[in-house]
């Protein structure tokens, strides 16, 4: 059965902890898919206001593009621009080139490709892109190139110019302003997203424009490489879908980390830009819903830990509360178990009373029955020893004063031996008187042993009871094979002791019973009985044998009750228990039993003079 | 950017750590910034460093798009990564910045400060970033002016009150030791007007600082040439308040390291358009005089 509960105890342990368990895990499962979505919105959002961050920088470049491209418009559309007279021109374009600050240089060129330039000599620039789109009538912005006159890397902002507002009429000529390429990395590069982001802009062909990496840009020793062929297939990638003029954000491995990439093609040129994003730039800002998922992370945890320790403590409790149930219940039998030896107990003391005071009664009964004719015997046994000495003496007289006895009185006198008789008789008669005597004083001791006349307390003779349950004990003193006990008697000056002289001794009788039994097979076997006054209000017995002594286990079960080392049927194990009580609860004295093995015992006995 | 601005601070108080090391002071090669306890203490007090920076002052200070740039604020933003605090960076008009820096209003005038007599007297310089001396400009076409004794005769702009003004003696003297004389100087409120008169020929030639200069010609290097330099040396320096020894020594360390790591040229040549190899390694009054 107890097995059987245990068993379903830790079931239902088992139960309740893949019940906890279990929601957990589904709550988690649960959070953490929602904070994966929103994170994910987040992200989303976050790569959207980086892609907006680019358009606007791209609109930047849009306007500063368009900016370039209504400069020249407008100086194409000025009266001495369109007279395409260079000495007239040359000194109007200064100034425009000192007013307007992206321009180093401004040109003009004429429809068979002959161009002069502020600060430059005439060439031919027919090859040229720019030039051919303007003499088409298009304003454009070129790719990156080196010009011509001095040898700067630039970009070309070519317009045509007409000599009336018709747009759809033949160009005259065209005119282009010449923009450094580092003046367009200064505006691409003033778009940023945080620390360590960097713009570049690539051109129609894959060419960078603009790029932190000084080495991809097109110098006069060299041409840009084309970065279409970068050795960074990412890289490569993202040019490619940027000269698709696509537009987007993307993650992915660049300089050696994961970077968001954000691209867009502008409007004004054939170019596309493309903003590099440190990942942590824009994921920084799901730190706080990061640290907030770790937090409340954490608090799951700790509840789920609480929770877990508070189903421990319940178990423990639970656990605790029987094992004391168990206890209580121990103990109620226990109890129970003490009353029901408790109950025996007095029991057999009551049967123990019972008997000896059915012995007592017996006991006074019959020497108060033997006590009379005892005192007849004892009372005239004198007077029979007066007789027989009267008679005796007048024999003698007869012998002494007629010489001539009768034959028959002589011969009754042989027969009878009178000689013998008279000598005889009063050492019979001594003897009868001493047999008196003994039993008078065996009779006194019985009386004084059961003390059935004194069922109270009071003061009382301790010697008197010691000395008559000696006598009692008497046959058993002498009753050992070899040797006589010895007593010793250390009587000191006592005082009347106000006690319950019977059951006093019966305590003294079970003590030295005992001893007798203890001095069994024993050289010189001894019991010495020592009674002092130690105080006023103390009287002390102590009764000391020579006998085998006791173990200490003994000793500390002697006053138990049924504790016997008698065999079975010997002895009851209740003598030294009754004793106990007789001296500690009746008298409220003390015994003591003190005992060495191969030494003997000394039991010590206290009790009050006065009650 | 506090991440980062926290690891640079944990950087720096580590490389600090590291420099108090006996023993370690030679291994100290990345850190180029080294305070002083009393200086970290005083600081750390205030909870940053407060530099003050000039609005419009291209290419050493400008804005673009909003965004403050140029040569001192790159410079800036490489000591903000060795220091072991915060940098705030205040920025205004030019007319506030050194009588700031000299009331203690601000910690440093990070900017190009002329180094002058004058303002010796207020302030400490940091040893110089770039030249300050007056050069010339001509048209491109101009012909006629090919050395600095070519400007005798010539009609010359300079800035009120400026530093190209006061250089005008200067080229006078070394003129007239050729015989000749300028025949004009014309003084302007702003350059814009002047490089405008110099392009439309109303002037020969416009004196400036050479910096200002060498960014104009490579801005515009179909119209202008950059001609010589026309006055004694003069160096462009960072401010502290005067005797505020503890901030300018860790200053100089730093851009000493700049200068011995070849990081300045680069910088110069980026923004200067205009690099300077034997910059001296104190603060020197025109004519590389030392402060008394």
């Amino acid at each position: 059965m107890q097995v059987f509960k245990k068993v379903s105890e830790s079931q239902r342990n088992l139960l309740m902890r893949l019940l906890i368990g279990g929601t957990t895990l589904i709550v988690s499962l649960g959070a953490y898919s929602s904070y994966h979505v929103v994170r994910n919105v987040m992200l989303e959002s976050l790569k959207k206001n980086a892609f907006l961050e680019m358009q606007q920088g791209g609109d930047d470049i849009d306007r500063w593009l368009a900016n370039l491209k209504v400069h020249v418009e407008t100086l194409a559309n000025t009266a001495t621009v369109k007279s395409m007279n260079w000495s007239s021109a040359e000194p109007y374009l200064k100034a425009e080139i000192l007013r307007f600050s992206d321009v180093y240089t401004l040109a003009i060129g004429k429809p068979d490709g002959w161009r002069n330039v502020v600060g430059g000599s005439p060439a031919n620039v027919k090859d040229r892109q720019y030039f051919q789109k303007a003499i088409a009538g298009q304003t454009n912005v070129s790719d990156p190139l080196i010009s011509r006159a001095a040898k700067i890397p630039s970009i070309a902002v070519a317009a045509p110019i007409r000599q009336n507002f018709d747009t759809t009429s033949s160009p005259s000529g065209e005119i282009h302003s010449l923009v450094r390429l580092d003046r367009i990395a200064q505006v691409v590069s003033s778009v940023k997203y945080g620390d360590n982001s960097y713009a570049f802009a690539i051109s129609s062909t894959g060419e960078a424009i603009s790029h932190p990496n000084s080495a991809l840009l097109t110098t006069p020793e060299k041409p840009s490489p084309n970065l279409m062929q970068s050795p960074d297939r990412h890289l490569s990638a993202i040019v490619q879908r940027m000269m698709k003029q696509r537009e987007g954000i993307e993650l992915l491995p660049l300089d050696g980390t994961l970077k968001y990439v954000a691209y867009l093609p502008l409007k004004e040129a054939n170019w596309s830009v493309a903003l590099v994003i440190p990942r942590k730039n824009l994921e920084s800002q799901l730190h706080a819903l990061d640290i907030i998922a770790a937090a409340i992370a954490g608090l799951a945890g700790a509840m789920i830990i609480v929770l877990w320790q508070v189903q421990a403590i319940e178990q423990r409790q639970l656990k605790k509360s029987n094992e004391l149930l168990e206890q209580r219940v121990l103990e109620r039998t226990a109890k129970l178990s003490t009353t029901l030896e408790q109950l025996q107990q007095s029991q057999l003391r009551l049967i123990q009373s019972e008997k000896m005071s059915a012995l007592g009664s017996l006991v006074a009964g019959v020497a108060h029955e033997i006590n009379n004719p005892v005192n007849f015997i004892s009372g005239n046994i004198t007077y029979v020893k007066e007789y027989t000495q009267d008679l005796l003496t007048l024999l003698q007289l007869y012998q002494k004063h007629d010489l001539s006895l009768h034959p028959e009185i002589k011969e009754q006198a042989d027969a009878i031996d009178i000689e013998f008789l008279a000598e005889d008789l009063p050492k019979i008669l001594a003897s009868m008187r001493m047999g008196s005597d003994r039993i008078r004083e065996i009779v006194l001791s019985l009386r004084n042993f059961s003390r059935l006349d004194q069922a109270d307390s009071k003061p009382v003779d301790i010697h008197e009871g010691i000395d008559s349950t000696l006598l009692i004990l008497q046959h058993r003193l002498k009753a050992s094979a070899h040797t006589e006990v010895q007593i010793i008697k250390q009587y000191g000056d006592l005082p009347l002791v106000d006690c319950y002289p019977g059951q006093l001794n019966q305590v003294f009788m079970n003590i030295l019973s005992n001893a007798i039994d203890a001095l069994e097979n024993q050289d010189n076997p001894t019991i010495q009985i020592t009674t002092q006054q130690p105080s006023a209000e103390q009287v002390s017995i102590c009764i000391s044998d020579t006998g085998l002594g006791m173990s200490p286990e003994v000793q500390q079960r002697i006053f138990d009750p049924f504790f016997t080392t008698k065999p079975v049927g010997k002895g009851t194990g209740m003598g030294m228990s009754i004793s106990y009580q007789i001296i500690a609860e009746k008298h409220q004295g003390r015994i003591e039993c003190k005992s060495t093995i191969g030494q003997g015992t000394t039991f010590e006995i206290e009790i009050p003079v006065q009650r | 950017m506090s991440i980062h601005r926290r690891f640079f601070l944990q950087a720096g108080a580590s490389a600090l750590l590291a420099s108090l090391a006996p023993g370690c002071v030679t291994s100290q090669s990345r850190s180029s910034f080294s305070p002083s306890d009393d200086l970290l203490k005083q600081i750390k007090k205030r909870g940053y460093l407060l530099v003050a920076t000039e609005d419009d002052y291209p290419p050493f200070e400008f804005v673009v798009n909003g965004k403050p740039t140029g040569f001192d604020h790159e410079l800036l933003e490489r000591l903000r990564k060795v220091v072991p605090f915060e940098i705030r960076q205040e920025i205004l008009p030019w007319q506030g910045i050194l009588p700031g820096v000299a009331e203690g209003k601000y910690d440093l005038a990070l900017t190009a400060a002329v180094i002058t007599d004058e303002r010796s007297k207020l302030l400490d310089f940091t040893r110089p970033i770039a030249e300050s001396t007056i050069a010339y400009i001509k048209r491109k076409d101009d012909a006629s002016i090919k050395t600095l004794y070519d400007l005798s005769g010539k009609i010359l702009g300079a800035q009120q009150g400026g530093g190209s003004l006061a250089a005008v003696p200067d080229l006078a003297a070394q003129l007239k030791q050729q015989g000749g004389a300028i025949a004009q100087v014309k003084q302007y409120r702003g350059f814009a007007e002047a490089y405008q008169d110099l392009l439309n020929g109303r002037l020969d030639a416009v004196l400036h600082n050479i910096v200002s200069l060498s960014v104009l010609v490579d801005e515009k290097p179909a119209i202008f040439e950059l001609g010589e330099r026309v006055s004694r040396k003069s160096y462009a320096a960072w401010a502290v308040k005067k005797g505020n020894q503890a901030l300018l020594d860790p200053l100089n360390h730093f851009l000493s390291n700049l200068q011995e790591h070849g990081e300045l040229k680069p910088l110069q040549e980026k923004w200067l358009k205009i690099s300077f190899e034997n910059l001296p390694t104190q603060p020197l009054l025109p004519g590389d005089r030392p402060i008394q």
